[in-house]
């Protein structure tokens, strides 16, 4: 049983590092060189236009009152303008969130369901030639870059082949069919699974190695505990002593399955470009560049809320799993 | 420092045996570099010299997609060039554009020569921008938009007056005069035309209106006058900020700007693909009283929702961008004294003092807004953040789709009183050139623009049948601009030399896939600016494409330069190396008497 005490310290610790990011990135972008006013300038804008600008966003404030301001906002959801687009930040991400989202969460899970398995399956037999095999197939697989992977499925499927299309979310036509419909309709469309399912595929088989790596080591071990002598002698199949080795072996996945799926969120620009797929990755990369602090700052916090609550839901997880870990804490 | 001559021969003895050695180990018949050092060192063996001028640093933009590229070609042939030719290191820094754009607006010291080029942007086709931002005024560290810091109080007289000239000649002289001293001052070192790639898809397109323009998402004429042969729409790529947003009048984006306020709206009047003045919506224009007062007749055209275009219409659209200027960046200050509708059809311009871009900068830049969905959607009380739908626009398409960062569908507005475009236009949001480029190739877009060399050669090689690129010479410049207030980029000498040094015909070579005229003047406007000088006015850096590069020593040795044994150059002795000002400080007023 997870004691309160636990669930109030932990609760406590992940309001401090959610606030800490929302301080630290506000700070942090403002160090970076050059300005959004430098790219107005650059394009034409006069000085006294500049001037105009930075009194209605409140620039020539002390950096700690726009702090105070954004603090206060960002608690009443209101993320802002972007500087570059004067769109709501959330208006500009949520669509492309979304999209990002349901690339990275279903092919992360799926690579963590297949990765289990093989992972399980080579450390069962990590002393035959399949075991040695199967761990310098999954390295290689590993050792290859996102875009790699992307720019072959695309040479191969798309460009040789004909089988799919090159690029995008949804080909032109299904936009102008659909384009009364409500937003999500083309998503249910023939035509949004034949773009959707390269970069699905190179995300799988770009995070597969992980879990397959992870399980394995963690298989041997559990399969070096004395419990397994215990199995053997009460009578159990190999089969069902291998459901309880995996079950084991799997905890650790509870840790890394939410990280991975942070890294993948954060490797996504390179898959995102390749493909043209419509997700965060590339605006993330453009606000960058322009100094668009609203967008950055937003998407950023996102990204380390993701891992903040999901260490958070860990520990749970695991203060239920195993009684000890909040015991001791 | 002193040399002897028997100095000179020891090093030169030492660095042949050394080069003996290198070239039995690496197999090779020569050393080119170790020669060129050998030459520098002795032309000046016998000269008093004053402190090596030290690495120097060229920073670029390192973020901007196919200009990058072109840019990460030309800066080692320009490196090698000045170091075969001067003896001066330099140090290639690849910086994002923002933050050199700021090293540069706030005289920060982090570099003695800027790798810069301007977009053709239909805007810069009036002088005004490209001829401001060079003056005294914007010069230092006050985050004003001076490319090299440059001050020159007979120019910045010129180039600040120039907007005020009262007449289209007068304007033209000032603009020519004050070109002809910064050329004089070797303050632009240009090196390439910023040539625009494009490409299209015979089997699928008519392509029209390309002109000198060339292939280029801000030469809206292309997307006008093209054809689609295969069915009503013609899929056109762009990068995703154009479409980031509605609300035009608030994006810098040369590409956005060009999208919304020449297809989706139209201009008054506007630049053609020849670069031709041509009236859109102004049926006709007269300036009168010394440039003060501008009245303009409307055609009789309608918006997209039929609504006749009506004086009113213009009158709130530029007064509302004049009110507006701080938050819409690109809205420039026009000294305005009044906006009033004559009748229906005439609107009365007057201006407090002669301001002529008004008609070839302000008037093409903007499309004519549809005044009663602008209010109803609130931009008086929020200019930054209105709600307008549908988009009732003024221009050749109709907004029949859009979706923020991912397309923007267009379709012919019949009551169009110019343009009579014939296909539909559906712009897709593409992420960087590779992908349009894939796309294209599969026939899923058929025009993309603004390409890297290196993906027009692809298609050359690859698309022979289905597709044909473009090449246009562009009206602005790759240039190098030297930092006026540092050494050694502060010496009048060493940016002669610079000029002359480098090796343009190779710099092309090694960047385009065609040849283009290389640029032999100094001068930021190229040679198809309607407002660029006659020849005569300007400072000639070379007459030879491949560089001059004895005449470029000799201007350096004439003025007390010289190098060293291991060839490196030198100051005069006695050289003040201080900078013109302190750093992130502007001019001292009491020294520059136009301040």
């Amino acid at each position: 049983m997870v004691s309160v005490r636990y669930v109030g310290s932990r609760a406590l610790q992940t309001v401090f590092l959610l606030w800490f990011m929302l301080t630290f990135l506000f700070f942090f972008f403002r160090l970076m060189p050059g300005s959004y006013l430098d790219i107005m300038m650059y394009r034409g804008a006069d000085p006294e236009s500049i001037a105009v600008f930075k009194e209605n966003w409140g620039l020539n404030d002390p950096l700690y009152v726009q702090y105070g301001r954004y603090l206060v906002n960002f608690l009443g959801f209101d993320a802002g303008l972007s500087v570059q687009y004067r769109e709501p930040v959330w208006d500009l991400v949520r669509r492309r969130m979304f999209n990002t989202f349901i690339l990275v969460a279903p092919a992360i899970t799926l690579s963590y369901v297949v990765g289990g398995v093989i992972g399980g399956l080579i450390g069962s037999r990590r002393d035959s030639r399949a075991g040695e095999h199967g761990l310098g197939a999954l390295i290689f697989v590993g050792s290859l870059p996102s875009f790699f992977v992307g720019i072959l499925l695309i040479a191969m499927f798309s460009m040789w082949a004909g089988l799919f299309p090159t690029s995008g979310m949804v080909s032109p036509e299904v936009t102008r069919t659909y384009r009364d419909a409500v937003w999500w309709r083309p998503y249910l469309t023939g035509d949004f699974a034949m773009h959707y399912t390269l970069p699905f595929v190179a995300i799988v088989f770009r995070y597969l190695y992980f879990p397959s790596l992870i399980i394995r080591t963690s298989f041997i071990d559990v399969t070096r505990q004395e419990f397994n002598e215990f199995y053997r002698v009460a009578g159990l199949t190999p089969r069902a002593r291998l459901r309880h080795q995996l079950k084991h072996a799997s905890l650790p996945l509870i840790t890394l399955y939410p990280l991975s799926m942070t890294w993948a969120l954060g490797g996504m620009v390179l898959i995102e470009t390749v493909f043209n797929w419509p997700g965060i990755g590339q605006m993330l990369v453009q606000a960058v560049l322009s100094r668009d602090y609203p967008v950055i700052q937003f998407v950023f916090f996102i990204i380390a809320a993701f891992v903040i609550l999901s260490n958070f839901v860990v520990d749970l997880v695991y203060g239920v799993v195993d009684p000890r870990i909040s015991a001791d804490d | 420092m002193k040399k002897s001559a028997g100095n000179v021969k020891r090093r030169a003895l030492l660095k042949t045996a050394g080069v003996l050695g290198a070239v039995t180990l690496a197999g090779c018949t020569a050393d080119s570099s170790g020669d060129a050092a050998d030459e520098r060192a002795a032309l000046t063996p016998d000269r008093d010299l004053g402190e090596r001028v030290d690495t120097l640093v060229m920073e670029y933009w390192s973020d901007y997609g196919g200009h990058t590229t072109t840019q990460e070609n030309m800066a080692p042939v320009i490196r090698d060039s000045v170091e075969s030719a001067l003896g001066v290191e330099i140090s290639i820094q690849p910086v994002d554009f923002t933050a050199q754009v700021g090293n540069v607006y706030h005289d920060e010291r982090t570099h003695e020569l800027t790798f810069w080029w301007h977009s053709n942007a239909p805007d810069r086709l009036d002088p005004h921008e490209t001829t401001r931002r060079f003056a005294g005024d914007w010069a230092g560290g006050d985050g004003n938009s001076n490319p090299q810091n440059y001050i020159n109080c007979e120019f910045t007289e010129l180039a600040v007056g120039q907007a005020n000239a009262r007449s289209e000649e007068e304007r033209r002289e000032m603009v020519a005069n004050a070109h002809s001293i910064m050329s004089e001052d070797r303050m632009t070192i240009p090196l390439a035309p910023n040539v625009v790639h494009g490409a299209y898809r015979t089997d699928a397109v008519e392509i029209g209106g390309v002109g000198e323009a060339g292939l280029t998402r801000t030469n809206p004429n292309v997307f006008i006058k093209s054809r689609a042969l295969e069915d009503e729409y013609i899929t056109a790529a762009t990068g995703p900020v154009p479409l980031e947003t509605r609300n035009f009048p608030i994006s810098d984006s040369t590409a956005g700007l060009a999208i919304w306020n020449r297809l989706v709206h139209s201009p008054l009047v506007a630049y053609d693909e020849d670069y031709e003045l041509v009236n859109v919506l102004a049926e006709s224009y007269e300036v009168e009283a010394d440039g003060t007062i501008f009245t303009v007749e409307l055609r009789d055209g309608t918006f997209h929702n039929g609504d006749p275009i009506t004086a009113e219409d213009v009158a709130f659209t530029f007064s509302h961008l004049a009110e507006n200027a701080g938050i819409y960046s690109k809205a420039t200050a026009v000294p305005y004294e009044s906006i009033t509708t004559i009748d229906d059809r005439t609107v009365e311009f007057v201006t407090e003092q002669p301001h002529l871009p008004l008609v070839t900068g302000v008037w093409p830049r903007w499309g004519v807004f549809h005044k009663e969905t602008w209010v109803d959607g609130g931009v008086r009380d929020n200019p930054e953040e209105f709600d307008f739908d549908p988009i009732v626009g003024s221009g050749p398409f109709v907004v029949e789709d859009y979706q923020q960062g991912s397309h923007l569908e267009l379709t012919p507005h019949e009551g169009h009183p110019f343009h009579e475009p014939e296909s539909s236009i559906y712009w897709r949001v593409y992420q960087d050139q590779q992908s349009e480029y894939r796309a294209f190739s599969q026939n899923e877009v058929q025009i993309i623009c603004e390409q890297a060399p290196g993906v027009m050669s692809e298609i050359e090689r690859e698309l022979t049948d289905t597709a044909e690129t473009n090449v246009a010479q562009g009206f602005m410049y790759f240039s190098l601009y030297p930092q006026f207030p540092v050494a050694p980029t502060k010496f009048y000498e060493f940016r002669a030399a610079l000029g002359k040094a480098i090796d343009r015909e190779r710099l092309i070579e090694t960047a385009f896939v065609e040849p283009v005229d290389a640029p032999l003047y100094s001068c930021p406007l190229a040679e198809a600016h309607p407002f660029r000088p006659p020849d005569e006015q300007l400072t000639k850096l070379v007459d030879d494409p491949r560089g001059e590069v004895d005449a470029a020593r000799q201007v350096l040795i004439d003025a007390g330069w010289g190098w060293d044994e291991d060839g490196r150059l030198h100051y005069p002795d006695g050289t003040d190396l201080s900078p013109r000002w302190p750093e992130g400080e502007v001019p001292d007023p009491d020294e520059y008497d136009c301040l």
